[in-house]
């Protein structure tokens, strides 16, 4: 679904050139949950906006459902660290942002359809009930909820995530990392997760690919055959998962400086 | 919100604003009384009010004609405001090349070109209409400017990867997150409407609460100056508040995203 072949990308800037990505071969299959996972700063997310279209590789190719990618699509979905909700836009009229944009939310019998959906998405993520709220009138993690919503709706195959639980507490993190595996079970679209969180990538992913810094590279891909649906409490799995975070911490923590990964080590995420 | 925390100055709010005037009234007709001032020197508040109770049909009608004139000059000023600072942040370049232009010509006392606006336009209310038009002007386009130009990384990138076209995602992200900005040069813009009124009033004495004091100065009738200036008060405020309610109104997201 998704193929990155020999993918670079290098920014300009007054201090010179900086290589973010160097190399990167890496392909999505239909349906997978790729985590991407690595230190602040390794390209995690210039490599999403590269699938995303908002970006052109300087060297190498990006591919989606077989064609290559020159501007961001219909059916790639993009979701952000922050909810970036249109402030003055109800809950539900900000859902209905990509109905309008892609022309489909104008009075016809499909429009009422779709805003019976977005209604619906809503109320799947627990937020029946605000629908008429603004932004502001909503925590952190019902605004992100909303943005989920918002990115859903398109009904995208592809749904491009980047650290979109790091702005929110703990509790938080691990109720929306349980919805977006509800949500990935049932809908299935290709999903790649960018985040610097361990326990997420492993609760979320079928893979997790570990980036190493400057430029960023594929260090390595893990896969992760835990069934689901997975969680930290107790249960049948608990041993896999632990067993998962730790390969995967050893793996963040063996980069490119042993002697700094002494100093740091505590957990990255 | 906790309602808790907004109780308390919901009915203190008017009320010590109001106590705060009250004392300074005092102060000042007190002052009046015990130093013997005369009126023609400064009135005492009941003078004020006599005088405009001698003749409010005539205070009323210049206080009438210098609020149209007010109201006029400022939608043009706003129509054109707004327009301009479209143009200029339709592309990065246009905005660098014109933006400090503007910023240059605003330093320009608007009310230097008073005596210039009547050379060019004559005595009718044309000079008027310009000079509000040219003095409330250049607040409403800085801050639109500023505010078309602010919308947040994140907002384009969404619109972008929505696939917007550059029409829609003008529309519906980077116009709407103007708007408070907008509102910004809308209250300087307003208040400023009522000096530029004034000052062409005064260069051009030939009606409206301007012409009043002129004339009222030139007879030593400081009472009914002092009254055609509480009514200047009076406008000015009502009119700066009518823009700050249609603010709340229009946009009530504003304030709870600002603060």
């Amino acid at each position: 679904m998704i193929e990155l072949i020999g993918v670079s990308r290098t920014f300009r800037t007054r201090a010179g050139d900086i290589e973010a990505l160097r190399a990167i071969d890496l392909s999505v299959a239909e349906g997978e949950f790729l985590a991407v996972i690595g230190r602040s700063g390794c390209g995690k997310s210039t490599l999403l906006r590269l699938v995303a279209g908002l970006l052109r590789p300087t060297e190498g190719q990006v591919h989606v459902g077989g064609a290559p990618v020159a501007r961001p699509r219909r059916d790639v979905a993009l979701m952000f660290q922050r909810p970036a909700l249109l402030p003055w836009r109800s809950v539900l009229g900000n859902v209905l942002l990509p109905l309008e944009i892609h022309g489909q939310a104008r009075r016809s019998k499909q429009s009422a359809g779709e805003r019976e959906r977005a209604r619906a998405l809503l109320d799947s993520v627990g937020l029946a009930g605000f629908h008429k709220r603004l932004p502001h009138e909503l925590s952190g993690g019902m605004q992100q909820r909303v943005a989920l919503c918002r990115a859903l709706v398109q009904r995208p195959r592809v749904l491009l995530m980047d650290e979109p639980f790091s702005a929110l507490d703990a509790l938080t993190r691990e109720e929306l990392a349980g919805q977006l595996q509800q949500v990935h079970m049932e809908v299935r679209p290709t999903t790649i997760f960018v985040t610097h969180s361990i326990q997420e990538a492993v609760l979320l992913a079928d893979r997790v690919a570990v980036l190493g810094e400057r430029p960023g590279r594929v260090r390595r891909i893990i896969t992760v055959d835990i069934p689901r649906p997975r969680s930290f409490g107790h249960n049948a799995h608990l041993a896999d998962v632990t067993a998962r975070v730790a390969e995967l911490t050893d793996l963040l923590h063996a980069t490119d400086a042993p002697a700094k990964a002494l100093l740091d080590s505590g957990p990255a995420g | 919100m906790p309602d808790e925390e907004r109780a308390a100055p919901r009915w203190t709010g008017p009320v010590l604003p109001l106590v705060g005037a009250a004392v300074a009234v005092g102060l000042w007709w007190g002052a009046t009384a015990l130093f013997g001032i005369r009126a023609f020197f400064l009135p005492a508040p009941p003078d004020i009010v006599a005088a405009f109770r001698a003749q409010p049909a005539y205070l009323l009608r210049e206080a009438w004609a210098t609020l149209q004139e007010t109201v006029l000059g400022f939608v043009l000023a706003v129509a054109a405001g707004l327009l301009l600072a479209m143009l200029l942040t339709a592309s990065r370049a246009v905005e660098r090349a014109t933006l400090p232009l503007i910023v240059a010509l605003n330093s320009i006392p608007k009310v230097a070109l008073a005596p210039l606006l009547i050379v060019w336009l004559g005595y009718g209310p044309a000079p008027k209409i310009v000079m509000i038009v040219l003095i409330a002007f250049f607040p409403i386009v800085v801050a639109s400017v500023a505010g078309l130009s602010s919308t947040p990384a994140d907002l384009g990138e969404l619109a972008a990867s929505l696939t917007a076209s550059w029409w829609q995602a003008y529309l519906k992200v980077r116009l709407p997150w103007a708007l408070p900005q907008v509102f910004v040069g809308l209250k300087l813009g307003i208040s400023l409407a009522v000096i530029g009124a004034v000052v062409a009033e005064i260069s051009s004495p030939n009606g409206g609460l301007g012409a009043v004091i002129v004339l009222s100065g030139s007879s030593l009738d400081t009472p009914l100056a002092f009254a055609a200036i509480t009514l200047l008060a009076a406008l000015s405020i009502v009119l700066f508040y009518l823009v700050v309610g249609l603010e709340r109104l229009l946009l009530p997201w504003a304030r709870a995203i600002s603060g």
